[in-house]
């Protein structure tokens, strides 16, 4: 009897999984750290490449500034999301609810589009620039490390926000009510139990924005200038024509993915053993302020938004602005640029719908069928599948990308050079927010409700179609959408495995920046922020939902 | 539909959580598992569903080994703790679920999803969801649900835990009326040993794994097989005693407890061992004039129940608990009082282990 179960269907589900996973995180990972362990020269074995990161200056800086970057981005966006949280979350400000919605947004527009516009508003020739030249003001320059800073956190902050805003929100009104009935103040209230209660979802944010920040390509290439970083420097060495150091590039790698895979088990063992989550009954309280108070945090929140998202609007501004090189005409109405994208060269947009969308469906059914795995499964295999799942939120974009393109290269299957590995890179990198949302809600349905069906008669596979997928589907649409609009805006796998025909709207915004073209660079990036916003907008709209509530 | 539990082992990890289990249970009978949280008897339940295979032994309905049947193959229906309603189907559509599945359409459905709605007096709401429904609302329905197919066997877990008291006995009653009128066999799991008594026809006791006694809920309430079951079902005292003198022709025992001799009846016991008895609080009378088993004691605690009154008397060198029926505006005792305390030479159980 317990032989023939075996066979049941998520058996064969859960192995296919596995066999995905290991084929396109496992393995290429493990080859490129093998080939980090061999001489570039004679193809030995050596610990000299990673002698040569932690010892030859110029790698020891790139790690440093990698570090540097990413450590004073999460410090900055601590230190100003989780005011956000408190203020949208637990206080009466007029329209809180679009402050978070729109709080929420920077996360799914694209960082290497950030730094253009922050480049189209203080870089050389910016607007803000010149306008504070024709006063006889310098302004402090927006290239280097500072402007790479700047951008991190104004697009990184939001995940403070919604980790913490959650955390707020599953405190049991109770728990303060039963600390104040015990004789405590109210900042006293907030000290030894919100606060607490609260911690362990800033460090999670936090791990998140280190992540993020670390892992980014295209910031630091845009706007970094000499301020080179572990991520795009593993890029230089893997493609690099002459001298190009597959080996290098290995170990720089390696380096990288140890540096978060290090912070998110810290994490795990120090901070999740600390969270206390539970299932709110009455959330806490939204207080009222006074006037004044109101005044100034309103203008707290919605100054933190404008400033995260005005920059977008000045690149909408210069794709339809007279252009010339990096030098553009302000108020001069011209649809030069747009004929560019649209016309000249529309193939990259296609490109781009086109593999976001195959990777999203690829993935939401993939999805579905882990995060099934996942929730209901406890013990070694659905730990092992979350683990596995879960492993290329730790890899870095240009890393994942270097570690596809080496392994299928040659062999049996060759893929390297073709459209297929942008849809796997995209399918592996992105799926497990379509894990996370849709076992979120997964997690809400007792295993019963599915047991039900199969008692009443209806087979294992048709009773989770029938049953769990319809309650399932808000989440299994979220997650599609946030695949969907993140593929779109993914340029640091796609930079490494993308050629001449397979560009994307990505590689296009990040071509024409080096080049010093604003003006195709921002109508492509025009394009990209509407296929990425709309959406959105329209799931908020229908469903009711933000998406990006659910991760 | 007679079901037959044979040498069932079923191991979680180093964990034994059913233990060679045999049972049969017969067509038509309501039978109740009965024990404490985690002693096997839900892990019992889903393996005759088919969500959980037996190590050992064997499952058999009507004669015939249902093991290699997938568990939506095996016609049982069963209501679940938590109810298991279907959160994004109306009432209807839920009751409907399991007919459709048996490939039955139309007007049938209509007619078999209104007629039981009806039976459990849910008529009016087949178009709500569940989440507009009350717990005993759900409750029904979760029964409709399990019925309307015309199972082989109703199985129920816990079904009745998740509401209030009140509703919980009204639901017993009506659980039991329905099952009596379809005469479907069903296999009730319960934690709670009063609403086992109230509607089965027999309980199984579950201890461990093990199986303690399965008996009618007179039998397991007056003879107990054990000290376990003995205080599991209902409240009791254990004496201590040490036999003295025994009679085998007349199954009489004298024993000592504490000084005080004591005559009772017992099948089996040897003179110079210990026997401890059990007696259930209101099997021992205060002030009264039985002319065997007399021993003083003081009164310590009194709680008033309305229907009863229960006494901690201090006696023997311990505490009893001692329930008498309260008489309308009659005196009570007050803790401090010096009482008489006596039982029939009937009434005591030898409960060994």
């Amino acid at each position: 009897m317990s032989r023939f179960r075996i066979f049941s269907v998520w058996n064969v589900v859960f192995l296919m999984a596995i066999v995905v996973l290991f084929l396109l995180v496992v393995y290429p990972m493990g080859s490129i750290f093998q080939a980090s362990l061999l001489s570039a020269d004679t193809g030995e074995f050596t610990w000299g490449n990673y002698l040569d990161v932690f010892t030859t200056k110029f790698y020891r800086r790139c790690l440093w500034n990698s570090i540097f970057l990413s450590g004073l981005a999460t410090v900055f966006s601590v230190i100003i999301g989780v005011p956000f949280a408190f203020l949208t979350t637990r206080y009466k400000l007029p329209h809180a609810n679009i402050l978070k919605t729109l709080g929420t947004l920077p996360l799914i527009l694209p960082t290497f589009i950030g730094a253009e516009a922050w480049l189209l508003l203080l870089g050389r020739n910016g607007i803000l620039t010149q306008f504070f030249h024709s006063i006889g003001l310098n302004t402090p320059s927006i290239y280097g490390w500072q402007g790479v800073v700047l951008v991190y956190t104004l697009q990184f902050f939001p995940f403070v926000f919604l980790m913490v805003s959650a955390a707020i929100n599953s405190v049991d009104r109770s728990l303060e009510e039963s600390a104040r009935n015990l004789g405590a103040s109210p900042w006293r209230v907030f000290r030894t139990v919100t606060l607490p209660v609260v911690t362990p979802s800033i460090a999670s944010g936090a791990l998140i924005v280190f992540c993020m920040s670390i892992e980014n390509f295209g910031v630091p290439t845009i706007i970094g200038n000499d301020y080179k970083v572990l991520a795009e420097q593993a890029y230089s060495e893997f493609v690099s024509e002459m001298g190009g150091n597959p080996s290098m590039a290995g170990a720089l790698s390696t380096v990288l993915v140890i540096v978060t895979l290090a912070l998110t088990i810290l994490q795990k063992v120090f901070v999740e053993r600390k969270s206390y989550s539970m299932s709110a009954l009455r959330p806490p309280e939204i207080l009222p302020l006074s006037k004044w108070k109101t005044r100034f945090a309103w203008l707290y929140c919605a100054g933190l938004v404008f400033v995260s998202l005005a920059p977008f609007l000045v690149v909408l501004v210069a794709a339809v602005t007279k252009t010339n090189g990096p030098v553009m005409y302000y108020g001069q109405f011209s649809l030069d640029n747009l004929a560019i994208a649209l016309q000249a060269a529309p193939r990259p947009i296609l490109n781009s719908f086109f593999l976001s969308t195959l990777a999203t469906v690829i993935g939401m059914f993939f999805g579905m069928a882990v995060s099934y795995i996942v929730v209901r499964r406890r013990g070694w295999s659905g730990y092992t599948l979350d683990l596995v799942m879960m492993l290329p939120l730790v890899i870095a974009g240009s890393v994942l990308g270097i570690a596809l393109a080496a392994t299928y290269n040659s062999g049996p299957v060759v893929l390297t050079g073709t459209w297929v590995i942008l849809v796997l890179a995209y399918f592996v990198r992105k799926t497990p927010f379509s894990v996370k949302t849709t076992s979120a809600l997964l997690h809400q349905i007792d295993a019963s409700v599915e047991e039900a069906s199969i008692n009443l008669g209806v087979p294992p596979l048709r009773s989770f179609m029938k049953v769990v997928v319809p309650v399932m589907l808000p989440g299994i649409i979220s997650g599609a959408i946030i695949m969907w609009v993140t593929t779109l805006a993914e340029l640091s796998s796609t930079i490494v495995l993308y050629y001449g025909p397979w560009s994307t709207m990505t590689v296009q915004v990040f071509q024409y920046i080096g080049s010093g073209d604003f003006g195709p660079a921002s109508a492509y990036g025009a394009i990209l922020i509407l296929s990425v916003v709309v959406p959105l907008f329209l799931l908020n709209k229908f469903l009711g939902r933000d998406p990006m509530q659910s991760l | 539909m007679v079901i037959e539990l044979k040498n069932i082992v079923k191991r979680f990890g180093q964990n034994t959580v059913v233990n060679h289990v045999d049972l049969t249970i017969g067509d038509g009978e309501f039978f109740t598992l009965l024990g404490p949280s985690g002693c096997g008897k839900t892990t019992l339940l889903r393996m005759i569903a088919g969500f959980n295979d037996p190590d050992e032994g064997d499952i058999l309905f009507g004669g015939e080994s249902i093991l290699h049947l997938p568990a939506h193959k095996r016609d049982t229906g069963m209501v679940f703790q938590n109810y298991a309603l279907f959160p994004h189907l109306s009432v209807e559509e839920n009751v409907a679920y399991g007919l459709r599945a048996r490939g039955i359409k139309g007007q049938e459905v209509k007619d078999r999803v209104k007629e039981i709605l009806e039976s459990v007096q849910l008529g009016d709401l087949a178009s709500r969801y569940p989440r507009q429904l009350s717990g005993g609302q759900q409750q029904r329905v979760a029964l409709a649900r399990a019925l309307v197919i015309r199972p082989r066997v109703l199985l129920c877990d816990e079904p009745l835990s998740n509401l209030d008291a009140k509703l919980r006995v009204s639901m017993r009653e009506e659980i039991r009326r329905i099952q009596q009128n379809l005469g479907i066999t069903t296999v009730y799991v319960t934690h709670d040993q009063e609403e086992a008594m109230a509607v089965s026809d027999r309980i199984a006791i579950f201890y461990a794994g093990h199986l303690q006694q399965v008996a009618s809920p007179a039998d397991i309430y007056f003879t107990p097989a054990n000290r376990f079951t003995a205080e599991f079902m209902g409240s009791c005292n254990i004496l201590e005693t040490e036999c003295v003198a025994f009679d085998a022709a007349s199954e009489t025992a004298k024993a000592v407890s504490n000084g005080v001799e004591f005559t009772f009846r017992a099948k089996d016991a040897e003179v110079g061992q210990s026997l401890p008895i059990m007696l259930r609080p209101d099997w021992i009378e205060l002030a009264g004039d039985g002319s065997v088993n007399r021993f003083p004691g003081v009164v310590r605690e009194r709680m008033f129940l309305g229907d009863s009154i229960v006494y901690q008397v201090e006696a023997l060198g311990r505490t009893l608990r001692v329930d008498t029926a309260s008489v309308n505006h009659g005196r009570m005792l007050e803790p401090g009082d010096a009482v008489e305390l006596s039982f029939a030479f009937e009434s005591p159980v030898t409960v060994r282990k």
